[in-house]
């Protein structure tokens, strides 16, 4: 089947890479042409792109990368302006390219914010060099490219945004996802009470998930949390059902398991978990809290029990920490 | 909080702007004396008009397919007259071409309306723009389709990967097919685990059909509302192969699946393809497993309105 698919990350430094070149084409054709007043311009263009090209590739999972985009297309939009009063006919073109770049690249909100501003920028030149008709002209063409590109990416957000939300399973570990686990512990509540049997949850956080997430990258936490969910599926009864809720703790839904079994379960998992070595990461520190059921309790508030245990235990952890040193 | 706009709000948004946009151009031509580009630009307007007055009205759209294909038409003998009279002054309608065809086409055919658009493309580029412009222009047309492509590709890799996490049919708001035996096979390890009950609920429509047609969705919207408003909150069901249904009924017995299953099939509203609903009941017994279990129930299927 014919099919092409990329994440954005690498595409977006490919994209970076690609736009670099066509601009080393430009710029020798600039030369051809005799347009030497621009030819800086462009070069400065192609330092610009390549240096976001190869900081985008190398810091790709990093929290700060995001900035980048922002400082390119920003970089991008003032040689834009200033190249504007040099050679405008050349340069309107040049301008009209950069609403959908800014969309694929950056944030909704952030693009629409600078393509405004473009706009604004681009008028208040324009209007000194041609006369009002052909000025106006010019950005209604902007305009309409803009609409275009913002609702094009828009739709692309939304339709993402939608399935995200009809999702049940968490794409970084394989497990079940949190809003899933509500609306399972919604039947099994509903299912307890109509069978009488008990109903417990088994919470079990890894500490410093986050730090780890900055120290190894992205790319080895997934590795880790998906090994983590194997791992726990080998060790748990036959049609226990584990979820993740994407901050690093994994729940365990435990029907007709009273909290003795609960307990002997966290032995148990702790036991085997604590001798595994995880790769580059090392050994996981792990806090864990357990609820069972009780009458009257509503899915949040059963939920929330365990997660409680578990935060407790973190702060234990952390004062005996604080009490050794 | 702010509300996001609803996709159909946004896409009348949308048209409205280009409305607006391409009418005040149309207008702005007409005072150039440009007449056959302001007709041109606004005919165009009137289709993006006509459209949203379409999307603002029609609540169920038609799936037509050519309307697009037709428009792509249109829209690339536009850009050719626009270019052909404005004698390069209006050459940027060409960077519309590429964001229209990726805007509204899958990924294979906006591809495949690229490649047929760029020879005119480039007939246009080396016949109606000022030569000094030339490589600008073709600079700007190839970082436009460029960035259009990366977004589709961006667009299939993220649908690719959500597609398989999702577990609810649109159509129906039953589970899909692909989650049945999973499920299944976790409730009869639980059942055989804590001794209770287990019964699987088949639901068919066409059963033993040699002209086989697809059922109305609104006959199987129907069906799956009434299969939701008689299910406990812990029962799940699915659909299968377009049009049959799979309930799996914990802790429930055979004549309590009979008489669900009479409820249930009571308030479907009457339509010719009620009398042809089969349905089947398989429990659980020593030894099943999640196949066994299906197959059971499918062959127990009978009609319900004979």
């Amino acid at each position: 089947m014919f099919s092409i698919s990329m994440e954005k990350g690498p595409a977006l430094t490919l994209l970076y890479g690609a736009y670099a070149v066509v601009s080393i084409i430009l710029s020798v054709s600039h030369y051809w042409f005799g347009h030497y007043d621009i030819l800086l311009i462009n070069l400065v263009t192609i330092s610009v792109l390549s240096f976001a090209a190869i900081f985008s590739s190398m810091n790709r999972n990093q929290s700060y990368s995001k900035y980048i985009n922002v400082l390119t297309l920003t970089a991008i939009a003032l040689l834009m302006q200033y190249q504007l009063s040099f050679q405008p006919d050349l340069t309107i073109q040049w301008i009209y390219t950069f609403p959908i770049f800014a969309y694929f690249a950056l944030p909704l909100s952030w693009a629409f914010a600078l393509n405004i501003t473009m706009l604004l920028s681009s008028f208040s030149q324009l209007i000194l060099i041609y006369d009002l008709q052909v000025c106006i002209r010019l950005m209604l063409i902007y305009v309409l490219i803009d609409s275009c590109s913002l609702c094009y990416a828009y739709l692309n957000a939304e339709k993402q945004k939608r399935l995200l939300d009809l999702a049940v399973t968490d794409y970084q570990s394989g497990a079940y996802n949190s809003r899933f686990l509500l609306n399972i512990l919604h039947q099994e509540i509903a299912r307890s009470l109509v069978t009488k049997r008990t109903l417990s949850l088994f919470a079990m956080s890894i500490d410093d998930y986050q730090q780890i997430l900055e120290i190894h990258g992205r790319d080895i936490s997934v590795k880790v949390l998906k090994e983590f969910r194997l791992k726990l599926v080998t060790l748990l009864r036959a049609g226990d059902e584990i979820f993740y809720n994407g901050k690093g703790t994994f729940y365990i839904l435990l029907p007709n398991c009273p909290m003795e079994g609960v307990m002997v379960l966290r032995e148990r998992l702790q036991h085997h978990l604590d001798e595994i070595h995880w790769g580059d990461v090392g050994e996981l520190q792990l806090n864990t809290g357990l609820a069972t059921l009780k009458s009257n309790e509503n899915a949040e508030n059963f939920l929330q029990r365990a997660s409680e245990q578990v935060h407790k235990q973190q702060q234990m952890t952390l004062r005996m920490l604080a009490f050794n040193h | 909080m702010q509300t996001p706009l609803k996709v159909s709000q946004a896409k009348i948004i949308y048209n409205t702007i280009s409305v607006i946009t391409l009418s005040l151009i149309a207008y702005l031509n007409y005072l150039s004396f440009d007449y056959i580009i302001s007709i041109i630009t606004g005919g165009l307007a009137t289709v993006l008009a006509a459209n949203a007055l379409f999307q603002a009205t029609v609540k169920k759209k038609p799936k037509t397919f050519y309307l697009k294909w037709l428009y792509m038409l249109l829209l690339a003998t536009f850009i050719f007259i626009a270019c052909d009279y404005g004698h390069g002054n209006n050459i940027y309608w060409m960077y519309f071409y590429p964001i229209a065809a990726f805007f509204l086409f899958p990924m294979r055919h906006a591809l495949f309306l690229l490649v047929c658009y760029l020879p005119l493309a480039f007939y246009m580029l080396l016949n109606f723009s000022n030569p000094l412009h030339q490589p600008q222009i073709f600079f700007s047309f190839v970082v436009i389709t460029t960035v259009a492509i990366f977004l589709a590709m961006v667009k299939s890799r993220t649908n690719q990967l959500l597609e398989p996490l999702i577990s609810k049919d649109l159509d129906t708001g039953a589970q899909k097919e692909k989650f049945l035996r999973p499920t299944l096979s976790t409730e009869i390890t639980r059942a055989e685990r804590e001794g209770t009950g287990l019964l699987l609920m088949y639901i068919q429509l066409q059963p033993n059909t040699t002209n086989y047609r697809r059922v109305p969705l609104s006959f199987l919207q129907n069906i799956s509302n009434c299969i939701n408003a008689d299910l406990r909150s812990f029962d799940r069901y699915y659909r299968l192969h377009l049009d049959d249904f799979a309930i799996i009924l914990p802790h429930t017995a055979t004549h309590e699946a009979l008489n669900k299953a009479k409820a249930m099939l009571e308030n479907i509203p009457d339509s010719k393809h009620k009398k042809n609903i089969q349905v089947g009941l398989a429990s659980l017994n020593v030894g099943d497993t999640a196949n066994t279990l299906i197959d059971i129930a499918r062959q127990e299927c009978a009609y319900v309105f004979h």
